[in-house]
């Protein structure tokens, strides 16, 4: 790196942490398991950052540019997946960019601070599943073990805490979705 | 439950069939509002990686998490930092991250044992463990000794004492008690290390060691490359570290400890040790030794006078510190192969008293010296240790301090006990040269097995102060700016 990129790439960076949990929600709405969304993210942060003077704030917000590169790598892993894992088809995709860009993207932090709290007023029961779940990476059957449940219980348990959270952050948030 | 919402909750565990995805589909394609409700649901379940369990790692004594982050996007915020900073290959501690929700490990070998030493049990998610051996991912536990690993991906681990990692893949693991050090080859970037703090390593191709205590608090020493410090729930106020920097959960509050400016290592025997590890090969040699980091001449040179001879005697008749030690904690992550040569004096030798002589001491510094050694057999007597040609010092020995120049410590044995005799705040004095005598009290022997020299942190904290009122140490709120 040389010199006289110092400024722009100190500004790209600042650029990127903010933009990083929308795009994130973003690929995981795409990729939703972990290990996938996380390798999708590390390469959309190394084409934005060899391409990073290809972003013109004139022509589009930094989301909107990260979110466009990060198109093309689901596109790309979606084709190196080829029939082994289900993935939503390209239109489905652009739906759901098109909804992540003109309102989601902007709620991102909002949600991340309701649902701290929301996840309080869950139950000690729901929350050890979904730690279980997400801190500690267990799957369905392994935390009806834990529970000596079934894993239809735990997936059902599971199912209503995160529409319990969901209602909760979307009264905080101030979603109006009607009855869905 | 409406049935879009169990579809969601199906395609985002993973768990979806063909048919309920074309279901799913068709239901977002319906109309804007509902690709908009997916979307706000994926953002939770994404954002559920970042905040689930933070109740409980905020309720746990000692662990100190102040926020709560992401996971992917912060290893990739990291990856752009150190990339932004013109850094080659380093790594990165990222407090209050989530552990890899991929809850089915592959049955795949991910893992090769290469060696066990110390005595302990090792267990393996196939069972106990053979070296040569490999094994897919889960958990692995030591009870105590030393195992090392080397995985496919090239990275080598080395657990070393009472120590718990589950290996997820190759390029991600979690520990939860113990130590456990990573060497990353450039072409494994992105290995990741997980901690009960919810604090993350990502590593671009470097080498560091992890201990998490019996509290879950974790402590980060890199001993090669560049760090950079992510507080929790506060991405932007990421931090960088240098090489030999060491960074922990304090009460809330990430402490990051500076390097000492010199800090050498110098193995008094044996096969050499890897890395910029000096090694004595003759007693007539004098050596000149080299930053530990850098590799770059220190300027001190170390003579020995009056030592029997190099006793070359390996086998585990002379023997690293047990783990946590104080001399493990000087001694254990640097690389100084401590089970085999010591220098030795005493016995039936005429000679009763060898003497290391430090010269080339800046005399406006302040350094500490630390001396550890061990044979495996029946105690024979202590000898004693004198500090000459010091203006001032601390005698910080860990046993048989006598006052402020003298300890008196038997070497033989010492590896359980893992005591060092040590020095600190040494002032060389105008001619920047020090001795220390180490003299037998009847017919026992003295072995030493490594020598550590550093300069003392406020030394170089009080010349940076004059030039530019750098702190010594630097302190983060985590719930500040």
């Amino acid at each position: 790196m040389t010199e006289s990129h110092a400024q722009p790439d100190a500004q790209f960076a600042a650029q990127w942490m903010q933009a990083q949990r929308p795009l994130s929600a973003y690929v995981t709405a795409a990729v939703p398991a972990f290990h996938d969304s996380e390798d999708v993210m590390q390469r959309v942060a190394v084409v934005a950052f060899t391409k990073r003077d290809q972003f013109d704030p004139a022509r589009s917000t930094f989301l909107s540019w990260v979110t466009g590169i990060a198109r093309f790598e689901i596109q790309n892993w979606r084709r190196k997946q080829g029939k082994a894992q289900l993935c939503f088809d390209e239109a489905t995709l652009n739906r759901l960019a098109e909804a992540h860009e003109s309102v989601v993207a902007d709620e991102v932090p909002e949600i991340h601070a309701a649902l701290r709290e929301c996840l309080s007023k869950l139950n000690d029961r729901s929350r050890a599943m979904l730690d279980m779940r997400y801190r500690d990476a267990m799957g369905s059957q392994a935390i009806a073990t834990e529970f000596k449940t079934s894993e239809n219980v735990v997936n059902v348990t599971l199912s209503r805490a995160r529409a319990s959270l969901a209602k909760c952050v979307g009264k905080s948030v101030g979603w109006k979705e009607g009855d869905k | 439950m409406n049935d879009h919402n169990a579809l969601i909750a199906r395609y985002l565990d993973s768990s979806i069939d063909a048919e309920s995805l074309a279901q799913l589909q068709d239901w977002i394609a319906a109309s804007p509002e509902n690709a908009q409700y997916f979307m706000r649901r994926a953002a939770i379940h994404d954002a559920l990686r970042d905040v689930s369990g933070a109740r409980d790692a905020k309720k746990s004594a000692g662990r100190g998490v102040a926020g709560l982050v992401g996971f992917g996007s912060l290893a990739v915020a990291a990856a752009i930092l150190l990339a932004v900073c013109g850094l080659a290959a380093y790594l990165f501690v990222f407090p209050a991250e989530t552990e890899p929700a991929n809850p089915e490990p592959s049955a795949a070998p991910i893992a090769t044992l290469i060696e066990t030493s110390g005595g302990g049990r090792l267990t393996t998610p196939q069972g106990f463990a053979s070296e040569g051996t490999e094994y897919a991912a889960g958990a692995y536990t030591l009870s105590a000794g030393r195992a090392q690993f080397v995985l496919t991906n090239r990275v080598t681990v080395d657990l070393r004492g009472d120590t718990r990692l589950r290996m997820h893949s190759a390029r991600n693991v979690s520990l939860d008690r113990g130590s456990a050090a990573f060497k990353v080859p450039a072409g494994a970037s992105g290995f990741v290390v997980h901690l009960p703090d919810r604090s993350m390593v990502v590593d671009l191709g470097t080498a560091f060691r992890v201990r998490v205590d019996s509290a879950g608090a974790s402590n980060v020493r890199v001993t090669r490359g560049t760090v950079a410090w992510t507080p929790p729930g506060e991405p932007e106020m990421s931090l960088l570290l240098d090489a030999g920097q060491t960074a922990h959960l304090v009460d809330g509050r990430i402490e990051v400890a500076d390097a000492p400016a010199l800090l050498a290592y110098h193995d008094f025997g044996g096969e050499p040790s890897p890395g910029h590890i000096t090694t004595q090969k003759s007693l007539d040699e004098t050596v000149r030794l080299i930053d530990h980091y850098t590799g770059d001449d220190t300027g001190v040179d170390l003579r020995i006078a009056g030592a029997n001879t190099i006793d070359l005697r390996t086998e585990g008749e002379t023997r690293p510190p047990a783990f946590d030690t104080p001399a493990d904690e000087l001694f254990g992550d640097s690389g100084v192969d401590l089970d085999d040569g010591t220098i030795v004096v005493g016995g039936n030798s005429a000679s009763k008293t060898m003497t290391l002589t430090l010269a080339g001491l800046d005399p406006t510094l302040r350094y500490d010296l630390a001396l550890y050694g061990d044979r495996d057999a029946k105690p024979d007597g202590v000898e004693r240790f004198t500090l000459h040609g010091a203006a001032s010092a601390n005698n910080t020995s860990t046993a048989g301090v006598a006052d402020t120049f003298n300890t008196e410590l038997d070497t033989r044995p010492n590896a359980t006990a893992g005591h060092v005799v040590r020095w600190s705040d040494i002032a060389p004095g105008a001619d920047g040269t020090i001795e220390i005598r180490v003299q037998i009290t009847d017919v026992n022997l003295a072995y030493l097995s490594a020598l550590r020299l550093a300069t003392e942190i406020a030394s170089k904290a009080s010349k940076e102060a004059v030039e530019n009122e750098s702190p010594e140490t630097t302190l983060i709120e985590g719930d500040t700016r």
